[in-house]
């Protein structure tokens, strides 16, 4: 039986994902058994487990509103916090114990938003496949890039001001190691290793500034829904606070002088909290700058 | 009013102080809105149809050659003005001239010209032009309205000023072979230029940032009565000027496209019934 990608729901942790494209994998780590004496020296029929069975979820969605999977960026394993389990379900085949370990955002002048999500899980899938068919929503908001409000600060001595930026990608990965106890093939806990995020971005005014320390930027992607133009009005963003380690300067014949940076953050707990606005007694908030 | 006769339609270009109404015979504008529609893989039917990318338009146009204006010292047309201009400029960062027609207004990039020439004929010209918009400024914009006024105001150049094929004899195209000696008699020529213009865009803005001019590609077809069959592995490239003259130039100057570095990449003859042999050659330099 085949079945077309309209009959298959991708939902996460309950929440139906528009994805655009999806793709589960599972695997089983198995070792043939070779012996030392007899026919089995060169063939063998038998294999033993090494590892626990395990798979990884990729799909590519399109950021609508508030994203979802952000905030498990800074929502796993940040001060002593196991952070939410990810459950998955494909179908109606589904897994409970998923941990985000990339997450990739592009941006692109006068396109939709998409995001890129991977989750690795260790355990087997369960249930069975059961085909849905249900209508797309109407009235759907993609959020489009033309309405973004992209904001850059540069070290004073980088040299040249950034006016223009042309597109770009904000990226994140984890290491998640899974922890099994004795007798256990479903890993009771996760280690996560080292989190990094990073932003590669095309701007203006070419430079060759790179001290041996690199040189500070911040970059905050604003998205906003069509039509608003305040910075208030932000419905999701995207900041990489950290060290440009990188830059490419690069033209071909009948093209232009392309300048991209790549800003690398290895700290992602303690980024953007910030007060804004407070309001007093009366209700009247007051904006701080 | 929207319904318009074609008498109430002229085709303005201007470009700074420089402004010229074309003896257009047609011309056409579009503008498109591309979008593209977005499927999730779980529903039945799009999500909806989601922009794909920035307005842009463009304008076509064709037109008697007229050459009745005055450009940079040189006679000719706004047309030939700009199209020399911007594929001898060393300047990448392309500016747009506006181009006008009943009410609607955009602000383009030439991206095409052409004319032909042939024995005792008028001259046709045709442009096109692309228009990207700038910042927040529309690619289009304006409505539909018949425009008075708008009769060239070189009126009484027009009897002497529309090139023409009497009296442009395009002797610099025309063909010699050595053995038997020979020159060519040239009866007509299609000159067409192709512009590339990139614009780029930038988060946050529909419509460019900048836009550069990059490459120009020019090509004349000839058609003459000798067939070259000495046409070399590595021709030399060889500067033309060409000159067109109007009904009342004779002895005096023309319109100049001057061609650069052409090079002549094929050559052809055709034999029909009732007619003489006619051979063509192609000509192309590149900017």
């Amino acid at each position: 039986m085949l079945y077309s990608a309209s009959n298959a729901k991708l939902k996460v942790n309950g929440n139906e994902i528009l994805a655009s494209n999806a793709s589960l994998s599972l695997g089983a780590s198995l070792n043939p058994q070779y012996r030392i004496a007899g026919g089995s020296i060169r063939n063998t029929a038998l294999y033993t487990p090494t590892n626990g069975i395990g798979g990884q979820l990729s799909f590519s969605y399109f950021i609508t509103g508030k994203d979802y999977f952000k905030t498990f960026i800074t929502g796993q394993g940040e001060t002593g916090s196991m952070g939410e389990v990810i459950s998955g379900n494909f179908g109606g085949l589904h897994f409970d114990s998923g941990y985000l370990t990339s997450y990739s955002a592009n941006f692109g002048p006068n396109s939709s938003s998409m995001a890129n999500v991977s989750i690795s899980f260790f355990d087997q899938l369960n249930g069975v496949f059961s085909p849905t068919e249900e209508q797309a929503p109407d009235s759907t908001q993609i959020l489009n890039l033309k309405s973004a409000i992209i904001e850059g600060e540069f070290a004073s001595d980088a040299g040249g001001s950034v006016d223009n930026f042309i597109g770009g990608a904000y990226n994140y990965t984890s290491e998640v190691r899974p922890v099994y106890l004795m007798g256990e093939t479903k890993p009771s806990a996760v280690a996560y290793g080292q989190k990094v995020v990073n932003m590669n971005f095309e701007i203006d005014s070419p430079t060759g500034y790179l001290p041996v320390s690199g040189t500070s930027a911040r970059i905050k992607v604003s998205l906003l829904a069509e039509g608003d133009t305040s910075l208030s009005q932000t419905v999701e963003h995207f900041v990489c606070s950290g060290l440009i380690q990188q830059r490419n300067i690069a033209s071909a014949a009948g093209d232009y002088i392309k300048h991209s940076i790549n800003i690398v953050q290895n700290a992602t707990f303690d980024s953007e909290v910030t007060i804004t606005k407070m309001a007093d007694s009366a209700g009247d908030y007051m904006i701080l700058s | 009013m929207a319904t318009v006769f074609y008498d109430k339609a002229a085709v303005n270009v201007s470009f700074g102080d420089i402004n010229e109404t074309l003896l257009a015979s047609n011309c056409s504008i579009n503008l498109a809105s591309p979008s593209q529609p977005m499927y999730a893989i779980g529903n039945k039917g799009p999500l909806g149809q989601f922009p794909a990318g920035a307005r842009a338009g463009d304008m076509s146009f064709g037109f008697i050659t007229s050459i009745t204006g005055v450009y940079n010292a040189q006679k000719g047309n706004i047309i030939n003005f700009l199209a020399s201009g911007i594929k001898n400029s060393s300047n990448s960062e392309a500016s747009g001239v506006q181009i006008k027609c009943a009410g609607i207004t955009g602000y383009g990039f030439l991206n095409s010209y052409s004319f032909s020439v042939a024995s005792n004929s008028v001259s046709t010209s045709s442009a096109s032009f692309t228009f990207f918009g700038s910042g927040v400024q529309l690619p289009v914009s304006g409505f539909l309205y018949g425009e008075t006024n708008e009769t060239p105001s070189q009126t009484g150049l027009l009897a002497t000023g529309v090139v023409h094929g009497r009296y442009t004899s395009l002797t610099p195209l025309r063909t010699t072979i050595a053995s038997p000696t020979e020159t060519a008699n040239v009866f007509g020529a299609d000159y067409s230029l192709s512009m590339a213009h990139s614009p780029v865009y930038k988060l946050g803005q529909e419509f460019p940032l900048t836009t550069f001019y990059t490459t120009a590609q020019e090509s004349i077809n000839v058609t003459e009565d000798i067939f070259d069959n000495a046409l070399a592995f590595d021709e030399t490239p060889k500067d033309v000027t060409l000159e067109l003259k109007g009904l009342g130039n004779i002895g005096h100057g023309g319109m100049l496209i001057g061609v650069s570095g052409a090079k002549q990449q094929g050559t052809s003859m055709t034999a029909g019934l009732d007619d003489i042999i006619r051979t063509q050659k192609s000509l192309t330099a590149v900017y």
